[in-house]
């Protein structure tokens, strides 16, 4: 989309544009209507749907969609009492061990992946992105419980089978 | 000041350690102490070098409000520029993000940035310690 045609746009157009976009671009009906009623109230969402419409780098498009999926993870997910959420502080010292224990729970969480026809199928299986299920599986980061117990749902498994003990 | 170290942050912290991207060494050499200089925000005389610290901007010069980027290059074996973003915000500086500046990256992360601070301004953050 040419930033001169996007002057003469209403903001509702403008989503309803990248909307149209992402459908045929096939994410997942739930991920597209997530998205467009956060943009709607959020101007930096909005700027990252645009970015995703201007992009032609593959692999910077995906990276737009995990972090979007990730926004929308996080507006559902985060308190709205106006008080942060606690969670349970890690020391530095204690860094190495917990980045250690994710690459392991990663590795099992793959195999788990695979075996049921690999990450492209799961994330179809799940309705989520498939970039958000590859930063899943690929990034260093703490997986989301929510995410977990969404994919253990899909595949008809426990959650102790997903996420472990 | 008081530094916030958010959930966005330690996941950001724990992708890079894991990518390899810096050495231990140089954290605790480099980026944490450059990282707590902002217990004293604004009068480190670090904050005035432009390539060390600078607003964090949305493209065509828009600054993100509240958003800054504190800066690092020739980082970890591949020579990356390490970027963290940071919010200021009344009597605390909130660790947002830490990335490699690669490709476009960029732009996509100082919009990620503003999403932040528009839910650090509601309290809508998880708080997973200070420096």
């Amino acid at each position: 989309m040419k930033n001169t045609a996007r002057k003469m746009e209403t903001r509702d157009d403008r989503i309803m544009g990248i909307m149209k976009e992402m459908n045929r671009a096939s994410l997942p009906n739930s991920f597209v209507l997530d998205v467009c009623l956060l943009a709607r109230q959020d101007n930096s969402i909005l700027g990252l749907m645009e970015l995703w419409a201007d992009e032609s780098d593959k692999d910077e498009r995906a990276e737009i969609i995990a972090d979007l999926q990730d926004h929308i993870d996080d507006d559902k997910e985060l308190p709205r009492d106006g008080k942060p959420a606690e969670a349970s502080k890690i020391s530095f010292h204690n860094l190495d061990s917990l980045a250690s224990d994710i690459v392991g729970f990663k590795a099992k969480f793959k195999d788990l992946i695979d075996r049921h026809g690999g990450p492209v199928a799961v994330a179809k299986k799940v309705g989520m992105p498939q970039p958000s299920l590859s930063r899943l599986l690929n990034s260093g980061s703490m997986p989301r419980r929510s995410t977990l117990y969404k994919i253990a749902k899909a595949l008809n498994l426990s959650e102790t089978d997903v996420a472990g003990e | 000041m008081g530094i916030v170290i958010t959930g966005w942050a330690l996941q950001s912290y724990l992708d890079l350690k894991h990518r390899h991207e810096f050495s231990d060494q140089e954290y605790q050499k480099n980026f944490r102490p450059d990282a707590e200089r902002l217990k004293v925000f604004p009068n480190d005389p670090k904050f005035k070098v432009r390539g060390f610290w600078g607003p964090a901007t949305k493209g065509n010069g828009v600054n993100v409000s509240d958003g800054y980027k504190m800066k690092w290059d020739s980082v970890g074996p591949g020579r990356n520029e390490l970027r963290l973003c940071v919010a200021i915000m009344g009597p605390n500086a909130f660790l947002c993000q830490a990335y490699i500046k690669k490709g476009k990256n960029d732009l996509r992360e100082c919009l990620n940035l503003e999403r932040y601070i528009t839910l650090i301004c509601q309290g809508r953050y998880v708080d997973r310690g200070s420096l």
